[in-house]
């Protein structure tokens, strides 16, 4: 083998995310170049009146995509406050490892997504967070390796907040679930494992958020944590091992909010002119959980792109250029469980064509009728495509 | 039929484990073959994957029977691509193991599996700190031996801006071999 062969053996061995990626890209724009662009300046003509609209403060007035799928969602007068506590869950947790592992993670989800908690809104958070403030770590869960990141760290700069941030904390530790190099506490009495505070070596506190189940993570993480499951997973893993959701029965109701996303609508507030929908017959919401259970987690840094399934890129890159749009095709959900607890930080975007959770996890995997039946219940409406 | 339903049948050699399978996931496959591949090739994929499905199960026993024939599907359709583009491949190696040239492991020091293992990691720690699209015009370059004009047009940027940067990325990853 000559280095020529190396490398090239080497390249082909590579993560196949990266690969795929490329291929994707590679692959969309080989069936662009050979669509007809005739509509193109429709479209565009189409976006900028729906922005004009919104300006102006005026309605929406477009046309439904595709039929519906079956009764009509209902309309709530009331919500119960998304800040209901959670029930005990019966984790049980590993024995202790000696190795803490930390990585520096990307800020391109905010945490500001997160929903919050009784005692979170207590909390002050920065508004200016830099890529240093962002950590993430593995710890055991169930048959997994769960990748949990830090929405609230203690820092030497601002002493008052981290001060009182620290006194929340203290006054809302619960039960020990793990200790690494670190000790993780549950919040409060609950074994709700959502969020976690770690007792750092200096021995304040640090608030952190689960993400997602880790995907990948080579020879390395296998050796700290032996014998678990790394690997993409489907939704209803989550269900199951997070949240004990093993069938629609579990589900109580769904609701369907407008998107208070960052980075959809740009401050936080709740996105204007859309309302707020709650599923509540059983058949929809099986659907719903037919929908979710099979959408797939890559985990961190994975591309989804199920948009080529229904959108076009250029409509993709129409809404992308006008983010007024883009908050009216998403929606926060919250799944309200029969057992009293819920699920929240779920994320539909129509115009992602996916999901996602817990500051920016990706779910792919849908198909077009999947994507269609969403809109229907979300009442999405998409200005139709010639 | 449930996942744990098909996988029996596999387990027990039964050929409707291949019916079950396809009228499950055949749609859900083809259209993640079709996002890599054109129609043809994509039916094609499909094809190898169900055999693929057939030859592995068992000894595997998969949970989730999607997401198991999906990541097959991808291996195969990333070989398939590979393939496709092995001759202008071949040149864009030469270009890029010349410069890595000095950098390079001496393949007959170590065994074969061992430099290629050592490389591989590198390549991957040095893609995973590029940006997606940094990471995409190396690999279009380089994995699938497009010319720096087809990338620049795949990633609507200049010619010029692309030429810049894989060179800045070859030497980068330069320095990051020679350390």
């Amino acid at each position: 083998m000559n280095k020529n062969d190396l490398l090239e053996e080497a390249l082909n061995h590579i993560d196949p995310k990266f690969a795929e990626a490329a291929a994707l890209k590679m692959n969309r724009r080989n069936r662009k170049s050979a669509k007809s662009p005739a509509w193109q300046p429709g479209l565009l003509i189409a976006a900028a009146a729906l922005l004009l609209a919104l300006v102006g403060g005026g309605i929406f007035a477009i046309t439904r995509m595709g039929g519906r799928p079956g009764n009509e969602p209902t309309k709530p007068t009331e919500f119960a406050d998304q800040n209901d506590p959670t029930n005990p869950s019966q984790y049980n947790p590993t024995s202790p490892s000696q190795h803490d592992p930390t990585n520096p993670v990307s800020p391109d989800e905010p945490s500001s997504d997160a929903p919050r908690v009784d005692f979170m809104s207590e909390m002050t958070f920065s508004t200016d967070r830099k890529s240093a403030d962002y950590l993430s770590s593995f710890l055991p869960f169930g048959d997994r390796v769960a990748l949990y990141s830090s929405l609230w760290l203690p820092s030497d700069t601002d002493e008052a907040a981290t001060k009182a941030n620290e006194e929340i904390l203290r006054s809302h530790l619960g039960e020990l679930y793990y200790t690494g190099l670190m000790k993780w506490y549950m919040v409060d009495d609950s074994v709700n494992l959502k969020n976690l505070i770690r007792e750092e070596a200096d021995g304040r506190l640090s608030l952190w958020q689960f993400s997602c189940f880790q995907t990948w993570g080579g020879d390395m993480l296998q050796e700290e944590f032996p014998g678990k499951i790394i690997g993409d997973y489907e939704y209803k893993t989550l269900l199951a091992t997070f949240y004990h959701v093993t069938s629609a029965e579990d589900i109580e109701r769904v609701e369907i909010l407008p998107t208070t996303g960052v980075r959809s609508t740009g401050n936080g507030t709740p996105a204007g002119g859309v309302q707020p929908i709650l599923i509540e017959d059983p058949h929809d919401i099986q659907s719903i959980y037919d929908i979710l259970r099979k959408m797939v987690c890559s985990g961190t840094g994975s591309m989804v792109d199920n948009a080529a399934d229904v959108n076009s890129e250029d409509f993709f890159n129409a809404v992308n250029a006008h983010p007024a749009l883009r908050s009216s095709l998403e929606r926060d959900i919250r799944i309200v469980l029969k057992d009293g607890s819920s699920i929240q930080g779920l994320k539909y975007s129509a115009f992602q064509c996916a999901f996602y959770e817990n500051g920016g996890i990706a779910y792919g995997g849908l198909g077009e009728e999947d994507i269609v039946a969403m809109n229907e219940f979300a009442e999405i409406r998409l200005e139709a495509m010639p | 039929m449930r996942d744990a339903e098909i996988v029996k049948l596999f387990m027990k050699r039964d050929e409707r484990a291949i019916a079950e399978l396809e009228g499950q996931y055949g749609r859900r496959l083809f259209r993640a073959a079709e996002r890599l591949l054109s129609r043809e090739d994509a039916e094609e994929c499909v094809n190898d994957t169900w055999l693929q499905v057939w030859n592995h199960i068992p000894p595997d026993e998969p949970d989730h029977l999607g997401a198991y024939a999906e990541k097959i599907l991808k291996n195969l359709a990333l070989n398939r691509l590979r393939a496709q583009n092995a001759l202008k491949r071949k040149a864009t190696l030469i270009e890029l193991s010349d410069s890595l040239s000095e950098c390079l492991p001496d393949p007959y020091k170590d065994t074969e599996n061992e430099a290629i293992a050592n490389v591989t990691d590198v390549l991957n720690e040095f893609l995973r700190n590029e940006s997606r699209a940094r990471r995409n015009m190396f690999l279009l370059r380089y994995l699938y031996g497009k010319s720096v004009e087809e990338v620049a047009e795949t990633m609507g940027l200049p010619y010029e801006r692309v030429k810049k940067t894989l060179w800045r990325m070859k030497e980068r990853l330069k320095e990051i071999m020679r350390s």
